[in-house]
């Protein structure tokens, strides 16, 4: 399993060096500046500006530096240093210092839309397949079947009309979360303005998560083993929970790495609607203004985010199934 | 349980959600009102002041939370957007102010400037006893200190044009050279050149700068937020990193009204009252802290307005006639005009769009009322004028009607002058070029329907992002544009010079005129002030009816909301770079009873 991990990590590199350069030449292939969205600037201004900044280099010198930067190892001793994402041009910043803030937000709310989606969304499942063609089963079904056609924009913008300006339950603004250390004290959180982001965000993934877990329910409440248990007078209890709800989560464990990779990197949606702070919007508004270094540091890692998910997936999948080794 | 049971429930819920729904959507009807007309009073320094704040009496203190955009940079001397500078306004101040009636008055200087007789000498006496924010000695050194900043080349200040008749400004600004050209000075000779600019310090107490040409305008340009001081205990070197993100409060000084205590970036920037804050219209703020918050998006800052969270937002345009239904004109509700001029830009390098008759038949295909109902759902003011009517050198909306305005019959008339009768043989290949958001595109259909209907003509639809519409603009890649003008400064110079002389920076449109050169050249340094406004008026003239370049449509306003019991924000005629209403005498806003 060790053997395993390292391999998978040290794939990572090859794999961060082609989203790095594919990157970097399809961003420069877009028409457009980091200033040419200022039209007022007058040519020597362009100029002082985009030295400023070494877009007065050719494109290979840039690409060369920026590559130099990201290598975590130099040439002088001790041979290693933090890797540099580079500067944002449109906030005069360490990419690092914005992505670290943002993802700090972002991974709260990513982290408690995660939690909700699991818990509703499996919740929803186990008793819909317990309760097959009957009404809670309906219901299920019918939550889930909503929460998977509304659009979160839409869920949030309803909510926000509902709950914050006709009934004053939630704020509009902002992301209640508090420092990490915190959070596990649940007065520490304002929940006034964590309910509704959370609920907009987490929704339509609980909905997917409660039809896998549904279908994958239902076929192992079919199988033999299962039978075998029942007719031995297990306590249906014991069947469902230790048997029936654990082999049924090999589906769930296969979407809930890109569901949680997706929801913790940032939602630009939810972010835009209630002006959270987190990760999402700054990487929108770089795409719209051309800020390569924004760009470029975010996707680097999204991509590194993406890569881990997947890889804590697959290590669980061994822990879930005793079928699954890696060796 | 039967299978009809539980259908009914089912149906029960699905009711139960559009019910909810409906409410939501009906609500809120209660509090519409007639949108009575008020005044805006007229105070002591010119402004008008909103009647926001009812008949209670002002009281000290309170935490006020204002709708704002994030700035992209905390430096005066770097920025060009006016959020950025609408921030830097509240916390750092110039040598003078422009109040609401266009007056150059003292604010850091003691007095006005003398001016030598050549009227290139500007001597200003600074105030004797201010102070930073951090208790530091606020002298003419650090207002020199500013402008070098601006000039100096690695800072690349983005309006250093405007100082560009200060000497050595431009030479020291251009030490590396241009794209083409290429330089590598040494550090000894970037020193040299920043030596050679012409803004110096006698003695801790005087500003001497010294100018190529007399410049009519040069007082104004003191005013504004490129010649701020620097503190220059904090940042000796001109091109020196500025502060910016969540350290950058505590790593600054501060000589405006307010100081930054805390910046969260995409957040939040929350300012405080300046203890040294010298007070030249002996205007101190009120409040205990003025928390700027920003929010791209009006929609969600006029729900959070409704729910409390903000006591001044600006306005969702979208949905303009429902929100002043919502909260009264006059009551809550406040518009203002804006010195911008939006148009459609036509470049005259590209056929047929070189021949006159056809821009003006394009222009006079515009119908600008029916423009500004459908496109703006009102919110903005038609026009035929590039410089509004409420600035020197400016025309009202209807001075061009008969020449440019619309009139289809007229329209028809000068295409067929052209060689297109009824549209005939006219080219294909012309675009519309916008950016892609709804509104943008709203005003290319149009433009595109109105062509169509009143000319026979097909001209096409490119939609882009914006940084590439921008870039395509600059890079005079284009056939029409949608775009205009925001005023940097109040002065007519500023809505012509660099942007319709032949050689201009920003005349992308390909504008050239021998009288409008002749003009510029004659009168931009002109001393006799009268001469120099008919100058502009008359250029104004030119270029709306030789369509030099621009259709105009119409001129912005700005949609305000602010709570009642809110006071003092001030709009002046102007609204120079306003950002918030009023943003530009921040210290007056304060809450009533």
């Amino acid at each position: 399993m060790t053997a395993y991990i390292i391999r998978r990590v040290l794939w990572m590199i090859p794999l961060l060096w082609a989203v790095t350069t594919i990157t970097f030449f399809l961003m420069h292939t877009v028409p457009g500046g980091p200033f040419s969205i200022q039209e007022k600037l007058p040519p020597a201004t362009r100029d002082a500006l985009e030295r400023r900044y070494n877009l007065d280099k050719p494109i290979h010198e840039q690409y060369v530096i920026y590559l130099g930067d990201l290598m975590p190892i130099t040439y002088e001793p001790p041979f290693l240093k933090t890797p540099d994402l580079g500067t944002s041009f449109t906030q005069n910043r360490d990419v690092t210092e914005i992505i670290e803030e943002g993802f700090t937000v972002s991974a709260q709310l990513g982290l408690m839309s995660f939690l909700f989606a699991m818990i509703l969304g499996m919740s929803l499942g186990v008793i819909s397949a317990l309760n097959q063609n009957n009404v809670l089963d309906y219901l299920g079904v019918f939550v889930s079947t909503l929460g998977a056609a509304v659009p979160s924009f839409v869920l949030a913008t309803v909510g926000v009309l509902i709950f914050s300006v006709e009934l004053g339950w939630f704020d509009v603004l902002g992301w209640g979360g508090p420092a990490w250390t915190e959070a596990w004290n649940p007065t520490a959180w304002d929940w006034r303005k964590v309910v509704l982001p959370v609920v907009s965000l987490g929704l339509l993934p609980a909905a997917f998560i409660a039809r896998i877990t549904r279908a994958s329910m239902l076929e192992v409440l079919q199988q033999d083993y299962v039978r075998t248990a029942r007719s031995k007078g297990l306590a249906e209890t014991i069947i469902v929970l230790r048997h029936v709800v654990k082999n049924s989560m090999i589906p769930v464990l296969t979407v809930s790495g890109p569901i949680f990779a997706g929801l913790i990197t940032g939602s630009f949606i939810i972010e835009g609607i209630f002006q959270i702070n987190g990760i999402g919007r700054p990487f929108v508004d770089a795409v719209f203004r051309r800020d390569y270094g924004i760009i470029m540091g975010t996707t680097i890692f999204y991509a590194s985010v993406v890569a881990f998910a997947n890889l804590t997936v697959d290590v669980a999948y061994a822990a879930v199934d005793p079928r699954i080794r890696y060796s | 349980m039967s299978l009809l049971k539980q259908w009914r429930y089912l149906l029960l819920s699905i009711f139960a959600i559009v019910a909810l729904t409906a409410f939501v959507a009906c609500g809120d009807d209660d509090d519409d009102d007639d949108g009575g007309e008020d005044t805006p009073t007229e105070t002591a320094d010119g402004g008008e002041e909103t009647p926001a704040g009812g008949d209670g009496e002002r009281i000290d203190g309170g935490d006020l939370i204002v709708h704002g955009n994030e700035p992209d940079s905390l430096d005066p001397h770097f920025s060009s957007f006016a959020q950025d500078i609408s921030l830097h306004r509240m916390l750092w101040r110039g040598m003078y102010w422009l109040d609401a009636d266009f007056n150059v008055t003292p604010h850091m200087a003691a007095d006005d400037p003398e001016v030598s007789a050549d009227g290139t000498v500007y001597t200003i006496p600074i105030r004797e006893g201010l102070t930073w924010s951090d208790g530091d000695d606020l002298t003419s050194e650090d207002f020199v200190l500013g402008l070098h900043r601006t000039c100096n080349p690695d800072n690349a200040g983005q309006y250093q044009y405007v100082l560009t008749n200060v000497i050595g400004c431009d030479d020291y600004y251009s030490a590396y050279g241009s794209e083409d050209a290429p330089l590598t000075p040494t550090a000894e000779e970037l020193e040299a050149l920043r030596g050679a600019v012409g803004v110096t310090a006698p003695d801790a107490t005087t500003v001497e700068i010294t100018l190529q040409n007399p410049q009519p305008t040069f007082p104004i340009i003191l005013a504004l937020w490129m010649t701020f001081p620097v503190p220059a205990h904090l940042f000796p070197d001109p091109g020196q990193e500025w502060p910016a993100g969540p350290s950058a409060p505590d790593a600054l000084a501060y000589n405006g009204p307010y100081i930054m205590t805390g910046y969260t970036p995409q957040d939040s920037a929350v300012l405080e009252p300046n203890p040294n804050w010298a007070a030249p219209n002996d205007v101190s703020p009120t409040l205990d802290t003025l928390t700027i918050r920003f929010i791209d998006d009006s929609s969600v800052a006029n729900n959070a307005y409704r729910n409390d969270e903000l006591g001044y937002a600006d306005v969702d345009t979208t949905v303009l006639s429902a929100v002043v239904s919502e909260f009264g004109e006059g009551d809550e509700y406040f518009k203002n005009l804006k010195a911008s001029t939006r148009g459609l830009q036509m470049n005259l390098d590209r056929p047929p769009l070189d021949n006159l008759e056809v821009r003006l038949a394009l222009s006079q295909a515009i119908d600008r009322d029916a423009m500004v109902e459908v496109v703006t759902n009102g919110a903005n003011d038609a026009t035929t004028s590039w410089i509004p009517g409420n600035l020197p050198a400016g025309a009202a909306p209807d001075a061009y009607a008969e020449c440019c305005g619309y009139n289809p019959t007229a329209a028809q008339e000068r295409l067929a002058n052209a060689g297109y009768p009824d549209g005939a043989g006219f080219p294909t290949d012309l675009t519309i070029l916008v950016g892609d958001s709804p509104a943008a595109r709203d005003t290319a259909e149009f433009l595109q329907a109105s062509l169509q209907d009143t000319l026979n003509i097909q001209v096409g639809i490119e939609v882009v992002d914006s940084a590439t519409r921008s870039a395509r603009f600059t890079s005079e890649d284009f056939w029409l544009f949608p775009g205009g003008w925001i005023q940097d400064y109040p002065d007519p110079e500023n809505w012509i010079v660099g942007l319709y002389d032949t050689d201009g920076p920003l005349n992308h449109y390909n504008c050239s005129s021998a009288e409008i050169d002749q003009l510029i050249a004659d009168n931009q340094f002109n001393t006799d002030n009268d001469a120099r406004i008919d100058a502009y008026t008359r250029i104004n003239d030119i270029i709306t009816e030789e369509a030099c370049g621009i259709a105009p449509y119409w001129h912005e306003n700005d949609h305000h909301l602010i709570k009642p019991n809110v006071v003092g924000l001030r709009e002046n005629i102007s609204a120079q770079d306003a950002f918030q209403a009023g943003d530009w005498f921040a210290e007056s806003w304060g809450f009533s009873e």
